[in-house]
């Protein structure tokens, strides 16, 4: 199981936090992979000047945007899976 | 735990009048409650202009300590006469209440205070006395938790008159509707609203009179504690936590970052209930804030600028508790947590967020200037505000 944390403290939620968290929720629906992944929130990861902070068990990612919200997700969450992570 | 008495008052404005011509003045001290209700002769600016100078003149004499005589000798000497009725003429109710038990009432010229203790009107037999000319009634009384008073203005007795009521609703009718309401434990603000609500049918929706009513209900104070920011210096971390948890009543915590480090702090977990949208209630509607955190002994974990300026913007709007939508989200709690309590204590991080941006006129970080609106917003509605910088 994989947990995805995305932040939703002051900074993250004015950034899009809210649209990235549906992205991923949309894109785990769609790829059928809600046995394999969590979604959750939490509080700020001290990464502020950035963009939206998400975590992915222990690797924090300081600078998701809504827009290339799908790309992360692809790029760094269906390929962690695969690699067995 | 302090007893205190809970203060709601409303005016109907003569139809017709933009100004009324009662006027209620409370000012609460940390162990002094002042309640003044003023009824200006006549109705309209002259009205209005003699009822304000009375209830205030007359609330900031015995907030400083004079006497009533000293108050009334002023209030004779210093009113204008009527131009008409060659008359200097304001009636006043003055009720002061000490530690929220002792009371003392004075009552020149208006319909006697209603008492109801235990479901039943209880007689406040008053004595009667000359000062600088005019007979005045006064009361020592003691209070008991669960005591509601009305004191109201002729208005009232007279509303309905000729119509429902030949003589007008009438004391003694009122004093048995504000009974009959009062089994229901509503609180003040109800009971007000109650009262108001009937009069104004009484007059057909058309006052004949300024008609004014005020409800006092004596309970339990309710306390709340709210921290918002970490401290400037880390290693006040551990005191201001502490501070937190030991406080009476309520507790809430305003901040993300404030929640991670009081988190840290107690060894306890700190859950963000972040739902998918999804899954979440009211996903037609998505909500502009961030959701609560649970933390184990806190009430309320909310983030923090965005939800004090989501809770200011509700006390903007709501007058009180029953204003307040039924929403569940961070910045409608906060609202109603803060409504709820009678003395308010915040206890303000001066740590600097280096990641937001502080209002460059003003020079304060976001944050403590919607703080600073939600405190003034409490102000307003006599509520006991304690501020304390870490």
């Amino acid at each position: 199981m994989l947990t995805i944390v995305i932040c939703v403290g002051s900074s993250c939620y004015v950034r899009g936090s809210d649209k990235v968290a549906e992205t991923f929720e949309r894109l785990i629906k769609q790829e059928n992979m809600s046995n394999q992944v969590e979604l959750t929130g939490a509080f700020c990861m001290d990464h502020c000047s950035m963009g939206v902070s998400v975590r992915l068990d222990d690797q924090v990612y300081p600078e998701v945007y809504p827009d290339d919200a799908e790309s992360f997700f692809y790029n760094e969450v269906v390929s962690r899976l695969q690699r067995g992570v | 735990m302090r007893q205190i008495v809970e203060v709601a008052w409303d005016s109907l404005n003569k139809h017709g009048e933009e100004l009324c011509g009662d006027w209620v003045k409370v000012t609460t001290a940390p162990n002094t409650l002042t309640v003044v209700l003023s009824d200006g002769l006549g109705s309209g600016v002259k009205a209005n202009i003699l009822a304000t100078l009375t209830a205030e003149i007359a609330a900031t004499m015995l907030e400083r300590g004079n006497t009533v005589d000293e108050v009334v000798e002023t209030l004779a000497a210093t009113l204008p006469e009527c131009q008409v009725r060659r008359l200097t003429y304001a009636t006043f109710a003055v009720l002061q209440v000490l530690h929220g038990r002792e009371a003392y009432l004075v009552e020149y010229d208006t319909p006697p205070l209603i008492l109801i203790r235990n479901n039943d009107v209880v007689e406040l037999p008053m004595t009667e006395r000359m000062v600088a000319g005019r007979a005045i009634r006064e009361r020592q009384f003691m209070l008991e938790e669960g005591d509601y008073m009305v004191m109201l203005s002729d208005g009232y007795i007279h509303a309905g008159v000729g119509g429902l009521y030949r003589l007008g609703w009438g004391w003694k009718n009122i004093a048995v509707a504000a009974r009959r309401w009062v089994a229901t434990r509503g609180d003040a603000h109800q009971l007000t609203r109650a009262l108001s609500q009937t009069c104004l049918k009484l007059y057909n929706g058309t006052p004949g009179d300024d008609a004014t009513v005020v409800s006092m209900w004596v309970r339990q104070a309710r306390t709340a504690t709210i921290v918002t920011g970490p401290p400037a210096d880390p290693k006040l971390d551990s005191l201001m936590v502490s501070k937190l948890m030991s406080a009476e009543g309520v507790k809430a915590i305003c901040g993300g970052t404030t929640a991670q480090m009081a988190a840290r702090e107690l060894g306890q977990e700190l859950v963000v209930e972040w739902q998918p949208r999804s899954k979440s209630p009211s996903s037609s509607s998505p909500s502009k804030i961030p959701p609560i955190a649970r933390l184990k002994g806190v009430d309320l974990v909310t983030e923090g600028v965005l939800t004090l300026s989501s809770a200011a913007e509700q006390l903007r709007k709501a007058e009180t508790i029953h204003d307040l939508p039924p929403a569940q989200d961070a910045g409608t709690r906060l609202a109603r947590l803060l409504l709820e309590a009678d003395e308010i204590h915040f206890i303000v991080g001066n740590a600097i967020n280096p990641h937001q941006l502080a209002d460059v006129v003003r020079g304060k970080p976001m944050r403590l200037i919607y703080l600073d609106e939600v405190i003034g917003q409490l102000k307003r509605r006599n509520k006991l505000i304690t501020v304390e910088h870490l």
